[in-house]
């Protein structure tokens, strides 16, 4: 089970006879199934068929037929202790019958046909879709869009009314039951007729009347459209223009556009299903691949490709979609559904019935993040940043080349290595300090000019597009299986490094791992910069570098204050837990505490805190850093107490000083609390403002 | 694409501060039935028996000095403004331009008051303007002939520092910083008898006012009132009122001059019986008394300038009866809190450009305008934080509803170190999507005074408030909600999608986020009878820890579908699932700035980042940005000058800049109205003032200018109406219904041919009756004559004609 919108877990059910002249939509016809463990199949050529499909796939019956009808539609129910099959069959001799099966269910097994019934359909015509009212009382759809009852009256199946005869040809018919709240059942018609669509929706009343309650024509937009209905929406699948239409069937029309070209590949000759999976998700085939389409949000949720283990010269594997069994989609309950499609595996030539699992999701834009079908349209494309008072609202954006000018100027200099050019030109273009045109014409220093290191100021620094920044950052870094390393080592500006890394644009993408880079490079000063104002590192990577050996003091005292102000305690403590365990306890904490107390600085005292309690006190071992802790902790509380005389014996000099300046009473103040060594001391001392005390570690 | 866009103002600014003239912003028409109140931008004429605004007159009133009734006209008033220019306005009578004439003085100095206009002529004073307490000006007495359209100067007195004059203008008194008040008498015109009367000084002179009968009174800083008695024969000693304990702001004498009226900084209207020296008051009004006038045409109603913002000089005129103390009428404006002092601010500004006039960034705001205000979902109301009150305003009536107060406060005004004790401040208002729930947020700084440890504490209130009966009822207040010490920084509804919205989504500075619900007690459940008034109790259902670097940068989004929750804080922004309050694994949004965020807003699948230089706009499916993106400044308020309408999708984004055009130096905006996807702007609107807050409401933006006003931008272009959603079930259902009736008279009609064909009858039915054509002609007949006609005749009448 998935807990993300996904395809997933599927299994053959049975394997279809090789029959070359029929396309792979017409080898089989799917009834809807009314529980999730058994399947009723019309196999063309071969059989009417029930399958349990869990916990295995399992024939369960099965009624032949001649090796020369085609099954045009099917539909099955349960009627007490029998089970019906309806379909509707194209002989040889093109004839068309619709022949009716009743089987007696005994337990979980199905007796084999006993009762068939067959009636030959009048008008010439194929019925396409059918479907059981009652008992006895059948519905079916034909070729040309007429819709006709058909009864079973003393064991004889009679044609019933219908509606007026039509001479269109029916490209989709459904029958659909989630209008009313009452789940009354219409029929809606998609037919064609020359250059336009036909659309009808009729209301089947009480099983005896059928009332045509709308219908529209519109302009057909291809030669072949594909259709899916679900909630209240019609999706149009257009071929040529690989666009889905929503339409809405109250009025017939059109609510929004998605387009797949981006998905659906040019080939023609590949067929393409889509079927409505629940509201708003769409499951399409197409070529060797199943996709799992968000509408609403324009997102390919997940996708499915058929693929032959072995390798070798084939041609891709065919896939064509049957079936969905449609859900709700929007809670927990209702996202997990069942599809049923059949997969023309090219290495062997042989057909299966496939089903597949998939997690339709809840319909909520947090499965559709960065999903979108239409990918990445216009990443590393660069504009200017234009201020809002140069937008005008009748005029287009002009598009300046200034940009891209620098980024070629920038890729020639990285392309011959010379960081000289390359710092004459970056820096003094972000730092708006020079204009592109005189950039351009001054001639770089031939010697080896020294920049300052710049920072990067909100106020006053130029504006730029954040795929620019990116795209020079792609010049100077690759990301490989190693993670980040440079492009060339030879090629490191480092002014534009130290300016980039003040600059809280910095990609994500090149932050993650910087650390790691400029450590094994011994770039000091950038690791410091890095340490101090890259943004967004990873809390992981900032604790795990507290481990290296070798960190100047300098540089840990930043990576200490950084993590201190940026994360919480659980934050660091949870990290600091994952990388003991990452390095099977190998990590020395007790080495790391034993650093961190040589240093001067606050925040190592929550540091400390944390790395205690990794591991516990008691985990210490050797008794000797317990006692080392202890000894600050005595030194601390020993320096607090001659402090805190200090400043008492300071607030009394000082009163005393304002009323009466006799030196003699000061001496004599001092003189009576000669009983300390500290107190002593300050006899001969000057008494200063303020006194610093370092720790010192024994 | 041509889209109509329209920008009007729906109110006129607030009450204006007539600082020389005798009377409040408001004059009493001449029959006393109407009061004729001065807005910035508004004349507002209020039918008084009614309390109702029958009226308003759009008028730009800056620069106003003094306001007339017309002698000639009943229905005219002249307004004076202080470059000399006086205009005729009609307020009564429907005329396409109610500004009669337009006139000018013809006067070298600003113009301060006028002391009476008759018919030929009018007294005025004029002189230079007190730019600081108690500085001295010489005032001048100018009489301007109306005929020959003279000014002609008749008296002057030096070093003045205030003055005022008696209600039947024919005394004037002026105070000087020599400790004297000279007491003039203009009642004859040839002849000016001038009086001197010293008085020992006190402290310095606030207020001064004059009765008809020479009785002056004098207040001081120090809260002492002291009575002069002038045009004696026989010196009368002068004497000390004392009551006040912090400025006298305000004097005036009543009608029959036996009764002295006071006010100042403590909010409390004091009546002085000058015989006896007894006193009464009327505490608690709605702030420090201005200015008190009783009008001669209306002179049983007093009207007070009250004001009501020390920040921005906000003022609210109340008018109430002598007789009974109640209030008749009350004109305020809006009241929100900007977060810096405007004039102020401004001027400094102004210094700077005129020293750097090369360099000076004119698009780049120096200082912050903003100020927070919400739009009630059901009331319509706008609702205004102001320190510890919520002001709710009325749009349609153009009227305050109420003043809620939303934390504890003193209500008595605030004199002498008790200004030093600080306020509690609601700093932010939120309501839920259906407009039943508030949720408020204020913080309390420990007071100086105590000058304890815990000076720097501040106290953090979050408080839910139920909407009952057009009023609002704390149903629970939690201290601290976020822990000791951290304040909530941005607090937001929940989606229509979570539990019907009805929750609050409460942000610290340090990331810290929770969501609160209201849950009633189980107990509550069982006795439901009778009790209608369940006890709510808002409890914490959803917390995620918080970060370790705390910022004032911190702004929320949750989408639609509530399934993601958006924080940004400093320059970053991160997803978290609604679910479980973890960030969401795989995506990760960029940093799209290089300066703090101001606000996200989410637009359908788009995120609109607003930050100190730039607002983007990232698409969440591709991951990109779209193509709006553009550089643009912002001040610390930046979330208030954006607005996202959520049906027509569109960002409404309002920047201000500095206009130097025509040597002024004043703040102009610009309105961009966006759409997610495209740089190119729907429309740009300008507009003449700064603007300081934008919201959208009902498909239109409403936004607050730096005047105090409140003005809409609406489109009317139907290119951008979205389809109205519609209900599925329901149309199907009628479509059957529909249908089925065609049927059934399909049928109908086919069994009744059948019948008729059975019967072989041949006889014209009811059904095949020729109809007949009805028009006017018809019916006339009928209609007359109609006198002493039975409604039943009437009817068979009818009947009759139709057959």
């Amino acid at each position: 089970m998935s807990i993300k919108p996904d395809l997933y877990d599927h299994y053959p059910i049975t394997s279809l006879p090789r029959i070359p002249d029929l396309k792979l939509n017409e080898k089989i016809k799917i009834s809807i199934p009314s529980n999730n463990n058994t399947i009723d199949l019309g196999i063309s050529k071969s059989n009417i068929s029930t399958y349990l499909i869990k916990p295995s796939p399992k024939l369960l019956w099965s009624h032949s037929l001649n090796p020369t009808t085609v099954v045009n539609a099917i539909d099955t129910t349960i009627y007490n202790d029998n089970k019906i099959y309806l379909v509707s069959l194209t002989d040889r001799n093109k004839i068309d019958n619709i022949l009716l099966i009743k089987a007696k269910i005994n337990d979980n097994t199905i007796e084999p046909a006993t009762d068939t019934f067959e009636i030959k359909l009048k008008a010439k015509c194929k019925c396409i879709n059918l479907r059981i009212l009652s008992e006895d009382k059948y519905l079916i759809v034909y070729e040309n869009g007429t819709v006709e009852f058909l009864k079973f009256e003393n064991n004889e199946l009679s044609l019933g009314s219908g509606t007026n005869v039509e001479d269109n040809k029916l490209l989709n018919s459904t029958f659909i039951n989630d209008l009313t709240e009452n789940n009354e059942l219409f029929l809606l018609t998609i037919s064609q007729k020359r250059s336009s669509l036909l659309y009808k929706l009729y209301s089947i009343k009480d099983n005896e009347s059928i009332i045509e309650i709308n219908s529209s024509t519109t302009e057909s937009k291809s030669k072949n459209p594909l259709f899916a209905y679900i909630s209240g929406i019609l999706y149009q699948y257009i071929p040529e223009s690989k666009l889905i239409e929503s339409i809405s069937i109250t009025n017939f029309k059109a609510l929004s556009t998605v387009s797949t070209s981006s998905i659906i590949d040019e080939n023609d000759n590949d067929l393409t299903s889509i079927h409505a999976c629940a509201p708003d998700r769409l499951l399409i085939s197409h070529s060797d691949t199943l996709y799992l389409i968000n509408f609403k949000y324009e997102a390919l949720l997940s996708k499915f490709v058929s693929k032959s283990s072995k390798t070798g010269n084939f041609k891709p594997d065919q896939i064509y979609l049957n079936l969905v069994s449609q859900i709700k989609g929007s809670s927990q309950s209702t996202q997990l559904t069942n599809a049923y499609f059949i997969n023309l595996k090219d290495k062997d030539m042989n057909v299966y019935l496939n089903s597949i699992e998939l997690n339709v999701g809840f319909n909520k834009i947090d499965e559709c993040l960065g999903k979108s079908i239409n990918g990445n349209p216009n990443q590393n494309n660069f504009n200017q940043v234009l201020d809002i008072f140069d937008i005008d609202e009748d005029k287009e954006r002009e598009n300046s080349t200034e940009l891209h000018e620098i980024y070629d100027s920038l890729k020639t200099a990285m392309e011959s290595e010379n960081i000289n050019k390359w710092e004459s030109i970056l820096i003094p273009y972000l730092k708006n300090n020079k204009q592109w045109s005189e950039i351009k014409i001054a001639k770089p220093k031939n010697y080896e000019k020294i920049y300052n290191f710049k920072e990067f100021e909100a106020e006053n620094d130029r504006i730029i597009d954040i795929n620019f920044l990116n795209s020079i950052l792609d010049l100077i870094f690759q990301i490989n299986d190693d993670g980040l390393t440079f492009k060339n080592f030879k090629f490191i500006p480092e002014y534009t490094l130290m300016y980039l890394l003040t600059n809280p644009l910095f990609p994500n993408k090149y932050s993650s791992g910087l650390i790691e880079l400029f450590d094994q490079l011994d770039l000091k000063v950038l690791l410091r910069q890095t340490i101090n104002t890259c943004p967004r590192i990873s809390c992981k990577e900032l604790v795990n570098q507290l481990f290296k050996q070798n960190m100047s003091d300098e540089i840990l005292i930043d990576l200490i204050n950084r993590i201190i102000n940026e994360f919480n305690h659980r934050e660091i403590l949870i990290n600091i837990k994952q990388i003991n365990n990452e390095n099977n306890n190998s990590i020395d904490i007790v080495n790391l505490i034993s650093n961190l107390i040589k240093l001067n600085s606050d925040n190592i005292w929550y540091l400390i805190e944390i790395l205690i309690d990794v591991r516990g006190l008691l985990t210490f071992g050797n008794n000797e850093n317990l006692e080392n802790l202890l000894q600050i902790v005595d030194s601390k509380l020993n320096l607090i107490e001659s402090n805190c005389f200090n400043l008492s014996l300071t607030n009394k000099l000082l009163s005393k000083n304002t009323n009466n300046n006799s030196k003699n009473e000061i001496e004599n103040l001092l003189l009576s609390n000669q009983e300390d060594k500290t107190k002593a001391k300050l006899n001969n001392e000057k008494i200063s403002n303020y006194s610093i005390e370092t720790v010192e570690f024994i | 694409m041509a889209s109509h866009w329209s920008l009007s103002m729906v109110t006129g600014g607030i009450p204006l501060e007539l600082p020389y003239s005798c009377i409040t912003s408001s004059i009493f028409s001449q029959d006393g039935k109407y009061l004729i109140c001065t807005l910035t931008y508004q004349l507002r004429i209020y039918f008084i028996s009614t309390r109702q605004c029958i009226k308003t007159i759009d008028i730009d009133l800056t620069n106003l000095s003094d306001i007339k009734l017309d002698p000639m006209n009943e229905n005219q008033i002249i307004l004076f403004k202080n470059n000399g220019e006086f205009l005729m306005i009609n307020f009564k009578d429907k005329l396409i331009d109610p500004i009669v004439s337009q006139k000018s003085l013809n006067i070298e100095l600003p113009l301060l008051s006028v002391v009476s206009a008759k018919h030929m002529s009018f007294i005025v004073i004029s002189g230079k303007f007190n730019k600081k307490k108690n500085h001295a000006h010489t005032r001048y007495i100018q009489i301007f002939d109306r005929d020959s359209e003279t000014l002609t100067t008749i008296h002057e007195i030096h070093n003045v520092i205030n003055y005022s004059q008696s209600s039947n203008n024919q005394k004037l008194a002026f105070v000087t910083s020599t400790n004297e008040v000279h007491l003039i008498d203009i009642s004859k015109e040839e002849e000016i008898s001038k009086e001197v009367l010293t008085f020992p000084y006190k402290s310095p002179i606030i207020s001064i006012v004059i009765s008809n009968n020479s009785i002056i009174a004098l207040g001081c800083q120090s809260g002492t009132i002291q009575i002069l008695y002038g045009g004696l024969e026989t010196e009368k000693p002068q004497r000390l009122l004392k009551w006040h304990i912090d400025q006298v702001k305000s004097l005036s004498f009543s009608p029959d001059n036996l009764y002295l009226l006071s006010g100042g900084l403590e909010k409390v209207l004091v009546f002085w019986q000058l015989e006896t020296g007894k006193k009464s008051f009327l505490p608690r009004l709605n702030g420090i008394i201005d200015k008190i006038s009783i009008d001669d045409s209306k002179n049983e109603y007093i009207s007070l300038l009250l004001r009501v913002d020390q920040v921005i000089d906000n003022f609210e005129i109340l008018v109430i009866s002598q007789v009974d103390l109640v209030s008749r009428l009350s004109v305020s404006s809006i009241r929100p809190k900007f977060s810096n002092n405007i004039t102020t601010t401004i001027n400094k500004t102004k210094k700077k450009y005129f020293k750097l006039i090369d360099t000076f960034d004119k698009q780049l705001m120096r200082y912050d305008y903003s100020c927070e205000f919400e739009i009630h979902p059901k009331s319509k109301n706008l609702y205004f934080p102001n320190q510890s009150t919520i002001q709710s305003f009325d749009l349609i009536k153009n009227e305050q509803n109420f003043i809620q107060h939303a934390a504890p406060i003193l209500s008595t005004g605030k004199v002498r170190s008790e200004t030093k004790l600080i306020d509690p401040n609601v700093t932010i208002l939120s309501f839920s999507n259906d407009g039943d729930w508030m949720c408020t947020f204020d913080e309390i700084l420990t007071s100086e005074v105590d000058n304890l440890l815990s000076k720097n504490d501040k106290q953090y209130a979050l408080k839910f408030w139920k909407f009952n009966n057009n009023t609002w009822e704390l149903t629970t207040k939690i201290i601290d909600p976020h822990g000791a010490g951290l304040p909530i920084k941005s607090i937001i509804a929940a989606p229509n999608s979570y539990f019907n919205g009805v929750a609050f989504l409460t942000c610290d500075s340090k990331t810290g986020l929770r969501i609160w619900r209201p849950s009633t007690p189980k107990e509550q459940y069982k006795t439901t009878t009778g009790n209608k008034n369940q006890q709510v109790a808002w409890s914490l259902r959803k917390n995620k820890q918080s970060g370790g670097l705390a910022s004032d940068a911190i702004s929320l989004a949750w989408s639609d579908d509530s399934s993601l929750i958006f924080i940004s804080h400093e320059y970053n922004i991160s997803i978290l699932n609604s679910k479980t309050m973890t960030e969401v694994e795989g995506f990760k949004i960029p940093t799209f700035s290089e300066s703090k965020i101001r606000s996200i807003n989410l637009l359908g699948h788009d995120l609109i980042i607003l930050s100190k230089t730039r607002i983007s706009s990232f698409n969440l499916l591709t991951g990109q940005l779209n193509d709006l993106v553009a550089k643009v400044n912002t001040t610390s308020g930046g979330k208030n000058i954006i607005a996202i309408d959520p049906i027509k999708k569109l960002i409404c984004l309002g920047v201000n800049y500095y206009n130097t055009d025509n040597e002024e130096f004043k703040i102009n905006s610009k309105f961009f109205i966006f759409k997610p996807n495209s740089l190119k702007p729907v429309k740009i609107i300008n507009h003449n003032t700064g603007i300081s807050s934008i919201r959208y409401f009902n498909s239109s933006f409403i936004f607050i200018d730096l005047n105090c006003r409140v003005g809409t931008i609406t489109s009317n272009d139907l290119e951008l109406q979205e389809n109205i959603e519609f209900n599925l079930s329901n149309e199907i259902s009628s479509m059957l219904i529909s249908a089925q009736a065609t049927v059934d008279i399909m049928n109908n009609r086919q069994v009744k041919t059948n019948t008729n064909q059975k019967n072989g009858s041949i006889e014209d039915n009811d059904d095949n009756a020729i109809s007949k054509i009805v028009d006017l002609h018809t019916f006339q007949p009928i209609f007359q004559n109609l006198d002493g006609v039975q409604i039943d005749t009437l009817f068979d009448r009818i009947v009759e004609a139709l057959k």
